[in-house]
């Protein structure tokens, strides 16, 4: 019955539904005295997924916590009773802070305590650090898949084996963790959900190609909840399908959840400012300006046919990737979204993504001649933006590219 | 013997004057090859006949280098990208860059946008998961590569039996650093923290045998004389580097006395051991896979801590002050757990914001004050 009931659903408040019921599970799960683990947002989930481990992630549910308004109070926690840096990434903090505190301030994103943590370092090294620290003050134990960082364009040989040695050890070490037997057989079949869902993701996203677009690039950042937590799901890959549907339905009939007419497109780059997703989107909207590129399609997109090519999607991740390689997949998204500009957030909490930004934006720019700005921001911590500056800069960039356009 | 003063005053020179030693190098018809941050292997280079060349920035701001940096950004990175735009580096063959953060991995690919192939990258990539064979094996085959581009920016063809001399130098020179660092620590009146961080920063700039040389002087000229801390305070530092003049001042005019550090440019830097049989290039992966409690790299138990805390207890330290290295985030990840855990063995520990661009340290002169008042 509660199937029929999502499939009735429009499919934004269906992934909504699914997102929300991972939570929802792991906590029933630790309630009846399951293990549940938390896990960075570019682990092989297919491992957690074969083992019927109930996982949460806490990068999605410091988003989450922040969106609703509790990111300063949990900073705040970090910083004052558990003493951390206020340079340090603002999900960590939060993170920490849950870890601490067990609960949000008014329950904004509850999830179960872990009974160990599974760390990835593709997305950033930081990650690292923050899991160790997890597993230090939680007293439970740490798996961690080491991605290091590529300086060539694609990953190799010996990356692909140090990747595949790592994914059977965290694969021992779950088991021993758990009492849980590895099944392969549902680990292909896994793996056969998680393409399909990241296909369908990747399909949807495209979606933002079409001009005008049927939907508003901001309708990804809650989209992208399921893509990071639930692939390995045969419900996302229906709630996906049925997203893609919309699409088609809306380009049919010249609708679009961009409620004004699109008179600008660009590339949002960057993870959103979750604390002021109302203002930094209304911003855009009121200047007639559509986001329709953005990293995230391909950032949770993993495609692949065998195992060793599914080491090489966890490798090759945006922030696990070279220069050359960020910028051209970049400059493809942008040729993809007809865009006229770019958006570049300087994320304080991020300085892996924020340490290559302005070289990035300069070749973008340069490449594909379209004007391109930057903002000071942050993921998650509130203090560290300006709407001020962030009205300007869009401001500012809506006037160049405006002027490109009567010139053209 | 050779007097300490003479000794401690030819390291100074030595680390005053980086370009100048470089230049020697040169003049000797050596390549130079720029070694950054860390736990670079190193002995790759002075196989191949060439001197490595420690960079870890430099004390002063960075204007050209925020082209490609935001502001909340690692001074190391920085201002070794601002010494590479100034043309202070373009003697150098090459330059090593590891990718042990993430301000390292981005400095890596901005050295790369902005250097080109006037100062070409030697990218080196290293397994955090090192406890595992894959690591082993990844680690092994990525020094093979890093071996390969060693040899085109030097132009030459690294012999395994030049490699394994290497790593006995190596390994006898960061002995006698180990021993520095407690001699130097027993014997605070004849050497300052400025004296020991420039014996020190000597060593990233000088030629390894040279210096070996030096150090062993210095070490038995310290050693004839009775160890004494009287009248000093003993603490152990933590951190990534303290060579910032204002920093030695501070803890000099504290009568600090560092009986043991914990720091990336100190005492980490000279805790690799390497095997000296087998396969040199083996050899070298499994002096890296071999460290432990390193706050840069992966320590799933957090045995840092633990070993911090004992540390201080061995060399007797009334306390540790942790130098937070400003935008590091293995550190500022590490810097409460270290602070909890020191005090929790009861010992006192204060922590002290550095970063090379920042002018003023006056705060940073109040906490060691404090800290000494407390210690008595």
């Amino acid at each position: 019955m509660a199937e029929e009931t999502a499939e009735k659903l429009p499919a934004g408040k269906w992934l909504a539904k699914i997102a929300g019921s991972v939570y929802d599970d792991a906590l029933a799960a630790k309630a009846r005295g399951e293990k549940v683990g938390w896990i960075s947002s570019n682990f092989p989930q297919e491992i957690p997924e074969t083992l019927g481990l109930h996982v949460v992630y806490p990068e999605s549910q410091a988003a989450a916590i922040s969106a609703k308004g509790a990111g300063l109070a949990m900073c705040e926690h970090a910083e004052g009773e558990l003493g951390y840096s206020n340079d340090l990434c603002a999900y960590a903090r939060i993170s920490l802070a849950y870890a601490d505190l067990g609960k949000c301030p008014n329950g904004e994103r509850e999830m179960p305590l872990p009974d160990f943590v599974l760390c990835c370092n593709n997305i950033c090294n930081c990650m690292m650090n923050w899991y160790e620290n997890l597993a230090h003050e939680l007293n439970i134990p740490l798996i961690m898949i080491d991605v290091p960082f590529n300086d060539k364009y694609s990953a190799d040989a010996k990356r692909i084996a140090y990747m595949r040695g790592q994914f059977d050890a965290a694969i021992e070490q779950l088991c021993e963790i758990t009492g849980k037997t590895w099944d392969e057989e549902k680990f292909l079949k896994v793996c056969e959900i998680s393409n399909a869902v990241g296909e369908k993701w990747l399909e949807a996203t495209t979606y933002m190609n079409y001009k005008p677009s049927p939907l508003k690039g901001y309708d990804l950042f809650n989209h992208m909840a399921v893509a990071t937590m639930a692939r390995g799901k045969q419900e996302s890959l229906d709630a996906f399908t049925a997203l893609v549907e919309e699409y088609k339905e809306a380009v049919k009939n010249h609708t679009s959840t961009f409620k004004v007419e699109e008179k600008n497109r660009i590339m949002f780059e960057g993870i959103a400012t979750w604390p002021y997703l109302r203002v930094t989107y209304s911003t855009l909207k009121n200047a007639g300006t559509n986001v329709t590129a953005c990293v995230y399609g391909p950032s949770f997109a993993f495609i692949y046919s065998n195992t060793d090519e599914m080491m090489r999607a966890y490798a090759e991740v945006p922030n696990a990737i070279n220069l050359e390689r960020a910028v051209e997949l970049r400059k493809q998204l942008c040729l993809d979204g007809k865009v006229d500009g770019g958006l570049v957030h300087v994320n304080r909490s991020c300085k892996m993504w924020s340490g290559i930004a302005p070289e990035m934006a300069r070749r973008i720019s340069s490449d594909l001649n379209i004007p391109v700005v930057t903002f000071d921001g942050d993921q998650s911590d509130p203090r560290n933006f300006s709407e001020a500056q962030y009205v300007t800069r869009v401001q500012g960039l809506v006037e160049i590219m405006e002027s490109n356009k009567k010139e053209a | 013997m050779a007097d300490i003063a003479s000794l401690l005053n030819a390291f100074s020179e030595v680390a005053a004057h980086p370009s100048k030693e470089l230049d020697k190098h040169l003049a000797a018809g050596k390549r130079v090859i720029g070694v950054g941050p860390y736990h670079v292997p190193e002995e790759l280079v002075y196989a191949a006949g060439a001197v490595p060349f420690g960079v870890w920035g430099m004390v002063g701001t960075a204007d050209n280098a925020k082209k490609y940096y935001p502001p909340f950004y690692c001074s190391i990175c920085q201002t070794t990208l601002e010494m590479g735009l100034k043309g202070i580096l373009d003697k150098l063959s090459g330059m090593m860059i590891t990718g042990l953060c993430d301000t390292l991995r981005a400095s890596s690919q901005n050295w790369k946008a902005a250097m080109g192939n006037k100062v070409p990258m030697i990218y080196v990539t290293n397994a955090q998961n090192r406890f595992l064979d894959a690591g082993r094996t990844y680690t092994v085959e990525a020094y093979t590569e890093v071996k390969r581009r060693v040899e085109e920016c030097c132009d030459t063809i690294i012999d395994d039996a030049d490699l394994m001399s290497a790593i006995k130098l190596y390994n006898q020179w960061r002995a006698a650093m180990r021993e520095f660092v407690t001699l130097a620590g027993n014997h605070p009146a004849e050497v300052s923290n400025a004296a020991r961080v420039a014996v020190i920063n000597a060593g990233y700039y000088m030629d390894k045998a040279e210096h070996l040389e030096q150090v062993r002087q210095l070490n038995a000229a310290l050693a004839e004389l009775p160890a004494s801390t009287e009248g000093y305070r003993k603490v152990v530092l933590s951190g990534i580097y303290e060579d910032i003049p204002a920093i030695t001042s501070i803890l000099d005019d504290n009568k600090i006395a560092v009986v043991a550090d914990d720091l990336a440019k100190e005492s980490r830097a000279f805790a690799r051991q390497v095997p000296e049989e087998g396969d040199a290039i083996e050899a070298l992966a499994d002096g890296w896979c071999g460290l432990r409690a390193d706050t840069e790299l992966y320590d799933p138990k957090k045995e840092h801590l633990g070993a911090l805390v004992q540390k201080a207890k061995d060399a007797g330290a009334d306390a540790v002050v942790i130098l937070l290295a400003k935008f590091c985030d293995p550190e500022e990840f590490e810097a409460p757990l270290a602070t909890r855990a020191v005090r929790e063995a009861g010992l006192k520990c204060i922590t002290v914001e550095i970063d090379q661009s920042t002018e003023s340290y006056e705060q940073a002169r109040t906490q060691v004050e404090t800290l000494a008042e407390l210690i008595g």
